[in-house]
């Protein structure tokens, strides 16, 4: 739902010059952004993770895809970097 | 006894219609998710010092970004447009002995999608 | 008023070869025919060795479906005058093994069909002396379409997971778990949550969305399997916040 917009301030918004380096710069380290960013982080990637997964089984990549831990945990780890990432912020 | 004939899936059976096609397509646009999940952490990890964000920063402004947003955009509508079109199935409302109209409620959550989108786009320019 | 058409139908006759091949019959047709009639008219005059199934000719009982230019259709509902290629290629069920000709083996569906539990399945018993179990109009709507399969198995035909993957249940068995989930007279979810809430059940399903678009008795197999879906991650949600104190 959010994502679309999101691709559109960061790919339009920023290019256009509508929003300064300072102003993101503060948006981005602003603890309620940071913790929006990591929920985002968190339900793209897991979305991303079984989506593309059925993906490949249906491609008939289905001993990749069988290997759940691979999509999951990659979702996992790219959340807890996030996570990280926005606490040292 | 005779021997049955199994005809086992050919694996280019998403080619051979045009719904398999889509369906395809629809189910890969989450790579777009993923990458843009990727940016989001590079976001993260970058503003932790002012060097880093610059270098993200220029790096937003560059037409290498403009054109992968782009691709990443046209995606991610695809994404999302695909999928508030399932939410009928999902989301089944009665009123009475008749079901809510499937129009009703794909058309109530674009316009969802529509203000949730104006408002964060909104929220990060002021 | 009658036409020519050509009939490209595919034969398997394992005594013979063990290879399939196809077989062109040319025919005059009426414009009312189905491709059902072509077919009976070929095995009566023309080819009797050949081998389908058929019954009722009116769309109820699900015996006759097969692949008319690749798409899964009810041979009784499927006419001739619909079609402006040169020939119609008829072929067996996709997805099913071949026994002869036109005709599969679908044990696997009759197998899949009793693992849901597809009959009521109340908390308590009622005795007959408390009579009928009474339902409103609105009651009925919930489960009603999903009622309206005649397992006639062209939504397995239509659905690639079930062709990479066999041990899908599969469209119509989930769409009928789904025909009694919903029905007020019946307390049987939990019950039949390990063989529909499983990896081979419901969550195998990517929702492709073919199975809906071929049933030709409007039952929306897909829906049916993306409610159960929603309805059993609720339920699950449910047990982890709210576990039950009773196993019931």
């Amino acid at each position: 739902m959010l994502l679309p917009a999101m691709v559109f301030v960061t790919g339009v918004a920023v290019p256009a010059g509508w929003i300064s380096e300072q102003d993101l710069v503060s948006l981005v380290r602003n603890p309620v952004t940071r913790l929006v960013l990591v929920a985002l982080v968190f339900l793209f990637l897991f979305h991303w993770a079984h989506r593309f997964r059925y993906a490949l089984i249906d491609l008939g990549l289905g001993l990749v895809g069988k290997q759940g831990w691979l999509f999951y945990g990659t979702a996992l780890v790219g959340t807890i970097v996030a996570g990280l990432a926005a606490l040292r912020l | 006894m005779t021997r049955e004939l199994t005809r086992p899936l050919p694996w280019n059976w998403w080619l051979k219609k045009a719904v398999y096609f889509q369906f395809m397509m629809r189910e890969l646009t989450s790579l777009a998710v993923f990458a843009y999940a990727l940016l989001i952490i590079w976001a993260l990890l970058s503003a932790a010092d002012a060097g880093s964000f610059s270098t993200f920063y220029t790096f937003l402004s560059s037409s290498l970004s403009v054109w992968l947003h782009l691709v990443i955009l046209v995606l991610s509508l695809y994404h999302t447009g695909t999928w508030i079109a399932l939410t009928p199935k999902v989301m089944v409302l009665w009123r009475g002995d008749e079901r809510v109209d499937p129009g009703v409620i794909a058309g109530a959550n674009s316009i969802l999608f529509l203000m949730i989108s104006g408002a964060v786009i909104w929220l990060v320019l002021m | 008023m009658s036409d020519r058409t050509v009939l490209d139908v595919y034969r398997y006759l394992p005594d013979n070869e063990s290879e399939p091949t196809f077989q062109s019959y040319e025919l005059d047709y009426q414009d009312n025919w189905v491709v059902l009639d072509a077919l009976n008219h070929i095995k009566a005059e023309i080819d009797s060795t050949l081998s389908f199934r058929w019954s009722c000719r009116m769309g109820v009982c699900g015996s006759c479906g097969m692949m008319v230019n690749g798409e899964p259709k009810l041979t009784c509902e499927t006419f001739i005058r619909d079609y402006d290629t040169q020939t119609i290629t008829i072929e067996p069920l996709s997805h099913f093994p071949v026994i002869r000709d036109l005709v599969i083996n679908m044990d696997d569906f009759m197998e899949k069909l009793p693992r849901v539990s597809p009959w009521l399945i109340p908390d308590e018993d009622k005795p007959l002396e408390d009579g009928e179990y009474l339902q409103t109009p609105a009651q009925v709507a919930h489960y009603k379409r999903f009622s309206m399969c005649i397992n006639c198995m062209l939504c397995y035909s239509a659905c690639p997971v079930y062709g990479l993957d066999p041990s899908f249940t599969g469209p119509a068995v989930l769409a009928l778990a789904a025909r009694y989930n919903l029905d007020s007279r019946d307390d049987g979810m939990k019950e039949r949550a390990a063989e529909v809430s499983a990896h081979e059940g419901i969550w195998e399903c990517t929702y492709v969305g073919e199975c809906t678009q071929v049933c030709p008795k409007d039952v929306d197999p897909a829906g049916a399997i993306q409610m159960l879906k929603l309805s059993y991650a609720l339920d699950w949600a449910r047990s982890v916040v709210m576990p039950r104190s009773s196993g019931s």
